[in-house]
């Protein structure tokens, strides 16, 4: 490019350049006021809050509504897959989340982990199954009876 | 890693039958042997205390001299009993017959020799108690039939 059409293009551009900056730096004041205006609109939210009497309290979550009681149909069917599996689940013991995980690979998806777990439970209860140990996080380690 | 061997969490009958299949060619098993097969492997006061109360309940036998713990001739008969299969029978009984048979059971209680009855008596409280591992897997609200 030649020089008078270098110095030509400049002097269009510098305009443009200028604005540009002028804009970024409009644009940074406004976000700016709306950080500042959003922390007030907050402030005001967390006293309205504090004074509504109808308004949800810091305290204990209350208790889930998802209790629910596992089939014996269900449980019968993991300690048919255990029985099946004997060889396997003999040794050292089983827990929940490894038999789901076993179950899984096998590509039995269904029942989901937190079902197997409540079969198991039901299983040791009724002396099906036994407690063998419980795992360093606590998890309980179950063994055929 | 647990630190209480509550009969809310092991029922009678596991200990029973981890210390049976961990005996040595004598028939005994040291405390610490016990913690270690429950997975309590740092403090075994707990296994200590649960095998003393078991102990007076007639389930084990300690030996002084030696510091080894052994099934007592009842609680073998218990572990041993399990093989007959009568608790298949019970599963088929239908709920409402489920009264007469609790009958029996009780009038077993109050009639049989004192190890049973021990053992029936924390079985059931195994099952019944609300910090049971039994009673919140198997749901804190049963249904009404």
């Amino acid at each position: 490019m030649s020089d008078p059409v270098k110095v030509e293009l400049e002097r269009i551009l510098a305009p443009l350049r200028k604005q540009a900056a002028e804009l970024d730096k409009e644009i940074e004041r406004a976000e700016a006021l709306l950080a500042d205006k959003r922390e007030d609109r907050r402030r005001i939210e967390r006293v309205l809050r504090a004074a509504d009497p109808n308004a949800p309290r810091p305290g204990p979550r209350p208790k889930s509504s998802h209790d629910w009681e596992i089939s014996q149909a269900t449980a019968d069917k993991i300690l048919d897959y255990l029985k099946e599996h004997a060889d396997r689940y003999n040794g050292d013991g089983f827990h929940a989340t490894g038999l789901f995980r076993d179950r899984k690979a096998e590509g039995l998806r269904q029942p989901s982990d937190a079902t197997v777990n409540k079969a198991l439970r039901l299983l040791h209860q009724q002396g099906r199954i036994r407690l063998v140990r419980r795992g360093t996080g606590g998890s309980r380690i179950y063994g055929l009876v | 890693m647990p630190k209480h061997l509550t009969l809310y969490d092991f029922r009678d009958l596991d200990l029973m039958l981890t210390v049976a299949e961990h005996v040595n060619d004598d028939g005994f098993i040291s405390t610490d042997d016990i913690a270690t097969e429950l997975g309590f492997d740092d403090d075994h006061r707990a296994v200590g205390s649960r095998m003393a109360w078991m102990r007076r309940y007639g389930v084990f036998d300690y030996d002084e001299s030696r510091k080894l713990w052994r099934l007592t001739r009842g609680g073998e008969r218990v572990l041993e009993a399990r093989q007959l299969g009568a608790t298949q029978e019970l599963a088929a009984v239908p709920d409402g017959a489920l009264v007469d048979v609790m009958a029996h059971v009780t009038s077993r209680y109050r009639h049989g020799d004192a190890l049973t009855a021990t053992l029936l008596r924390r079985e059931f409280l195994f099952g019944t108690k609300p910090n049971s591992a039994a009673y919140r897997g198997d749901g804190r609200r049963r249904r009404r039939r």
